[in-house]
């Protein structure tokens, strides 16, 4: 058997991708659901009145007030449908799109699990999720199968690895490595911990838990996907993560791990566990059973092995493989300049903060003016902003903009004083003070405005 | 064994690493590790600087309220003159307690209750009118001592022309009476708290976690020193509107003495970061955190750039004349150069200090995860 025949087209059991599509669908409606409810639609989007953008995506823009109540309704209804298997296509689309759009808006709220849920979205329109135990099956029987082929599986196992060992590649720092920065900051924060928060007095156990962190990141996929370790690894994630969950304020990163690092186990293993939900939700026998005849071979347009789809399959992995390294293309500390920081599942790896003030002039009179942030930005975005130099440009041309439009300046300059302290040392001056950023433009090119 | 080799990898990957390697610039031994007596510091920040300045600014407050209700009763210029003595002394002695913004005082929005300044004369004028004595909106710019300067000073240039709203109509009395009820009632119930179980309690929540009361000084001293910075100095002096001032836009602007009130609040800040009595002891403060930790910047000590620039810009401060306004209006560049001269501590008292001491500023708090 060649490899592609292997780990792309070998039909595999479905079971496996039936328990992600549900606990995927519950998450991300449970997550949605919880946003909404903690008012934070209000303060990430209705609040702001500017927002920032990611590099190519300028042109994605806040929908208005209503619309964006819609939009997160949007993603509630098509996470339920996900998890329940209904009109699963159109509704694995629309989760795509809509909750693609709401990361879009505001850059400001990055975060890389939100990138890998946009992913794992993707992904899902094209995984026949929905062929086995959905009511899509239920509508229409002929949908049913027992098996897809192997990449429909195997491309979610990659995606985990993947966040896994760049995760723990970007630990492989100094910072991280010989000063157990920031766990040095974070863990005595966190004295108050039931049993454990004694501990986190001592310098020793944040070098412990830096180590351990790194070391976990490098090596559990590897662990995960052998068979012999792959239990006791499972209840070193489940540790890992709730440790994540009680010390930080992370959100649903944890649950998305412990929850999809399940697609690691056997197809026998999630057959177990249907069986065993149906039994104690008393689903009548059968009726949701997979089922034994394998009508696999009538489902071509899933198979990994046509030209097309293993081109695409090929050109994602390598997108993965490579994007999250890009960062080697530039000189300087990455934790300082945040050059190619995003999108490299760079997670909780360095305690920043800043400060920027910016300048305005005219060029055609003596007009100037210092800027008040909290005029444009909320709190956060200005914390934000103060440590990404791309924030800082994007903000820099707002501000030019904004002048030349309501003050009448001509060609206005725009400079800052910014200063960034970093892992607990003093600060240093961030941004060039004598560049006008009006009339720098942000591309891919080094940052030579940044200091190093 | 795949194992092994994914053990090998991680650790040619981690001679990549040492090889990157560079020198720490800090020298003081453990970053965010040191053995500074939180507790002592807090304790002398209670019983030498919170504790007895509130005391003072509550017995202020109280004979503001018997000078207040005397003038109210009895609307004559000697009784509106002393009024006017014990409410300056109130509004200086405020300039202390002002950066104590956050337990007792947080629960009562202290802060917003007693300075929202500029007064929006308008919004006051309409509440007046409709005899709407209702101060619960820490939003509203009514209230406080900057309306008591604008009813004790502003309604007519002149005590007698000011006799006389006092003198004719109910209102303005009634709208008084109301406010100085209302600074009271909060500051009692901030005293009350501290003096209760609150101060033992600030004592003990050591650490540095959002919350704990390293986290709630140097929150409350930056806050505070934003303040002084941006609505004390900056906006009047222009900077921050193309370059025209706003004579009106002022603390004091209808008694005048919004000079003496600013350097009254920045040697307050500077006191508390010395955790230094009113014209007494320098007990332990923030000041000995950073010895301790021996925080360095650029090379130089970080204690050391900070008191310098503290006393730079008192200094500065000092060559102002006595209205803000008038300099504002006249003598621009002075309150733009004190201006600037307080911006240039701001870094470090609010980046820099709470980042070597491994504190996190948390009235800037995430609205929503992080990862």
């Amino acid at each position: 058997m060649t490899l592609t025949e292997k780990y792309l087209n070998q039909p595999t059991r479905i079971a496996p991708l039936v328990t992600f599509r549900v606990l995927f669908g519950a998450l991300m409606a449970f997550g949605a659901i919880r946003f909404w409810a903690n008012g934070w639609i209000e303060k990430l989007y209705l609040e702001p009145t500017f927002f920032f953008k990611f590099y190519g995506f300028e042109w994605v823009q806040m929908p208005g007030e209503t619309a964006i109540y819609g939009l997160f309704a949007l993603i509630i209804l098509s996470a339920l449908c996900i998890m329940l298997g209904l009109f699963y296509r159109i509704s694995t689309l629309l989760f795509f799109l809509s909750f693609t759009w709401t990361q879009l808006i505001d850059a400001t709220n990055y975060l890389n699990h939100y990138y890998l849920v946009c992913i794992l979205a993707f992904l899902m329109i094209f995984l026949p999720a929905h062929r086995s135990h959905s009511l899509d099956v239920l509508r229409k029987p002929s949908l049913k199968r027992a098996k897809v082929p192997a990449w429909c599986i195997n491309i979610l196992i990659f995606q985990f690895c993947c966040v896994y060992f760049f995760a723990g590649l970007a630990k492989l720092n100094y910072e991280w490595l010989f000063r157990a920065m920031p766990m040095t900051i974070w863990l005595p924060e966190r004295t108050d911990t039931p049993l454990l928060g004694y501990f986190f007095q001592f310098r020793w156990v944040a070098f412990a838990f830096s180590w351990a962190g790194a070391l976990y990141d490098l090596t559990i996929w590897g662990f995960l996907l052998n068979r012999k370790t792959r239990a006791i690894a499972y209840i070193f994630v489940v540790i890992f993560h709730v440790l994540t969950k009680v010390l930080f304020n992370i959100g649903l990163f944890p649950v998305i791990m412990i929850f999809g690092t399940l697609i690691f186990f056997s197809a026998e293993w999630h057959e177990r566990l249907w069986q065993y939900i149906s039994r104690i939700t008393r689903v009548k026998k059968g009726s949701q059973r997979i089922s034994q005849n394998d009508n696999f071979e009538k489902s071509p347009p899933f198979r990994g092995g046509g030209g097309l789809s293993k081109m695409a399959i090929t050109l994602f992995i390598t997108f993965q493989l490579l994007f999250p390294l890009r960062h080697y293309l530039y000189s300087g500390d990455i934790l300082w300049t945040e050059e190619a920081y995003r999108f490299g599942w760079r997670v909780m790896l360095v305690e920043k903060s800043g400060n920027a003030t910016f300048y305005i002039k005219d060029s055609a009179s003596t007009k100037k003016q210092e800027i008040v942030n909290g005029s444009h930005l909320t709190f956060y975005q200005e914390k934000q902003m103060a440590i990404q130099p791309d924030f800082i440009l994007q903000y820099a041309h707002f501000l030019k903009e904004e002048y030349e439009t309501k003050h009448g300046f001509k060609d206005a300059t725009v400079t800052v004083e910014s200063y960034v302290a970093m892992n607990g040392r003093s600060s240093r001056q961030f941004i060039d003070p004598t560049i006008n950023l009006s009339k720098i433009k942000d591309t891919f090119a080094p940052r030579k405005w940044v200091l190093p | 064994m795949r194992f092994s080799k994914l053990l090998l990898l991680s650790f040619i990957a981690l001679t990549f690493v040492l090889s990157s390697c560079k020198d720490d610039e800090m020298t003081g031994g453990d970053p965010c590790v040191s053995n500074f007596n939180q507790k002592a510091m807090f304790e002398n920040v209670a019983d030498n600087l919170i504790l007895p300045q509130l005391s003072d600014f509550q017995t202020k407050v109280n004979s503001l309220e018997v000078d207040l209700t005397e003038f109210v009763n009895n609307p004559t210029e000697e009784t509106l003159l002393s009024t006017r003595v014990s409410f300056k002394s109130a509004w200086l002695q405020w300039q202390n307690v002002a950066q104590y913004s956050f337990g007792p005082a947080e629960d009562v929005f202290l802060r917003n209750s007693v300075n929202n300044f500029p007064l929006d004369v308008e919004a006051m004028q309409a509440k007046i009118d409709n005899e709407d004595t209702d101060f619960s909106s820490p939003d509203a710019y009514d209230k406080g001592f900057p309306a008591l300067d604008y009813l004790l000073y502003g309604l007519e240039v002149g005590e007698s022309g000011v006799l006389t709203f006092y003198q004719t109509e109910t209102k303005y009395s009634t709208y008084l009476s109301a406010i100085i009820s209302d600074i009271k009632e909060r500051t009692d119930a901030v005293v009350a708290k501290w003096e209760g179980e609150y101060r033992t309690a600030f004592i003990e929540n050591t650490g540095t976690a959002a919350g704990t009361s390293l986290s709630l000084i140097i929150n409350g001293l930056n806050q505070n020193y934003e303040l002084i910075k941006r609505e004390k100095l900056g906006v009047p002096s222009g900077v921050l509107t193309l370059g025209f001032a706003n004579p009106t836009k002022v603390e004091a602007y209808w008694s005048g003495y919004s000079t003496a009130l600013v350097q009254e609040a920045l040697q307050a800040t500077k006191e508390l970061y010395l955790g230094q009595e009113k014209g007494g002891l320098d007990g332990l403060g923030l000041d000995d955190y950073l010895q301790e930790v021996n925080a360095l910047k650029a090379g130089d000590k970080l204690d050391d750039l900070i008191q310098n620039q503290f006393d730079v810009a008192i200094t500065t401060l000092a060559g102002l004349g006595s209205s803000l306004s008038n300099e504002a209006e006249n003598n621009k560049a002075s309150v733009e150069s004190a201006y600037a001269e307080v911006a240039k501590n701001l870094v470090n008292l609010k980046t820099d200090l709470p980042s070597v001491l491994c504190v996190s500023i948390t009235y800037i708090d995430n609205p929503s995860d992080s990862d």
